[in-house]
């Protein structure tokens, strides 16, 4: 006989209900929600959604790390944000009823509930908390890629480095001993991709940044040693 | 433990039924809808393409038009045990949990009656 899904799927007892949309739910709202949403595990390197595909619902990272990228005209893959417990996926899709133009990979073994479309609407209409937190959120997003955008503008490679390794430090950093340590496995070319250049680049600025004494490596492991110091080579008003 | 795939065939009639609840879409890339293991976040009725369901990569079989996969997984949270796949240019109808439920309480879920081990 065939046997439900075991992944937890509570919204109520979720790790990333107070980073996300749905947090001023009450218990038997969240009830509701528990019961209309689908969770799944999503190992390393499978995809949530692909650009180019219709949406039909909204994606919630409750643990781990997803990586949105897009292919250009150029058939160039490049990463443009990382999400992470607490964010929401795929929702600006629904909304603009336009296909996804962005894939959605797990970098890590993840855990995502998936809400369709109708149902969000619904909440939408319905519960104005969740239509502001919905709104918060594609604010905050847009901010993000705002900087981006400047950023890549009017900083050099060696700031962007030491801003983005300081954006991993709020979302993924853990006080430790040795520093921050940014819990995050990237691969040198996913880095150099999201900062916006090759691997050699960013394996010669990253030597630049351990030798300043700003961060440190164990293996592929990151610390960040002397936050104010990346702040100052980052250039950035913090 | 999971269940394997299983087709329903479905009239034009049913088709229709379906259509009226969510219209068909294009899927312009190659995309996996479910991968081994998981429940999968709507049931699909292909209308034009092709859409494959595999255990393994030399264990495969194609899902045939106009018929129905998944809702019952969908609805009662069961994981496949099995991996479906949609090639790109393929059309179909996509059944999310809102509609199969919308479809129960108007008493139109016929596809229901196929479900014989519900947990």
């Amino acid at each position: 006989m065939a046997k439900a899904n075991q992944l937890p799927r509570q919204c109520e007892s979720c790790p990333s209900l107070k980073k996300g949309i749905f947090c001023s739910l009450e218990t038997g709202e969240l009830g509701e929600l528990s019961d209309r949403k689908v969770v799944n595990s999503y190992k390393k390197g499978q995809t949530l959604f692909v650009q180019g595909n219709p949406p039909f619902g909204m994606y919630c990272v409750s643990k781990g790390n997803i990586k949105i990228t897009h292919v250009g005209a150029d058939g160039k893959e490049s990463i443009v944000r990382i999400a992470t417990a607490g964010d929401v996926l795929g929702h600006r899709s629904l909304f603009t009823e336009q296909y996804y133009n962005a894939t959605a990979t797990a970098l890590d073994e993840s855990q995502v509930c998936f809400i369709d479309k109708k149902y969000i609407l619904k909440l939408v209409q319905e519960k104005p908390s969740v239509a502001s937190n919905l709104l918060g959120k594609i604010g905050k997003d847009l901010g993000a890629a705002e900087q981006r955008i400047s950023s890549f503008y009017q900083k050099n490679v060696r700031e962007r480095l030491a801003e983005f390794l300081l954006l991993l430090k709020e979302s993924h950093g853990v006080e430790m001993e040795e520093g921050i340590f940014l819990d995050i496995k990237l691969t040198r070319e996913e880095m150099a991709s999201i900062i916006g250049t090759a691997s050699e680049t960013l394996i010669r600025f990253m030597s630049e940044l351990k030798q300043e004494g700003l961060i440190q490596q164990q293996g592929k492991k990151i610390f960040i040693t002397d936050e104010q110091g990346l702040v100052e080579f980052a250039n950035i008003d913090y | 433990m999971s269940r394997t795939v299983e087709a329903l065939p479905l009239s034009a009639e049913e088709i229709k039924t379906l259509l009226e609840q969510s219209p068909a879409r294009k899927f312009n890339v190659s995309e996996t809808l479910v991968y081994k293991g998981q429940v999968p976040i709507a049931g699909y009725v292909l209308l034009e393409g092709l859409m494959t369901i595999s255990s393994s990569p030399k264990n495969s079989r194609e899902i045939p038009t106009n018929s129905l996969i998944c809702a019952n997984e969908l609805l009662n949270n069961i994981a496949l045990r099995e991996t479906v796949e949609v090639a790109p240019g393929s059309k179909a109808i996509i059944l999310d949990k809102s509609s199969v439920l919308e479809m129960i309480e108007s008493g139109k879920a016929f596809f229901l009656t196929s479900v014989k081990d519900v947990v």
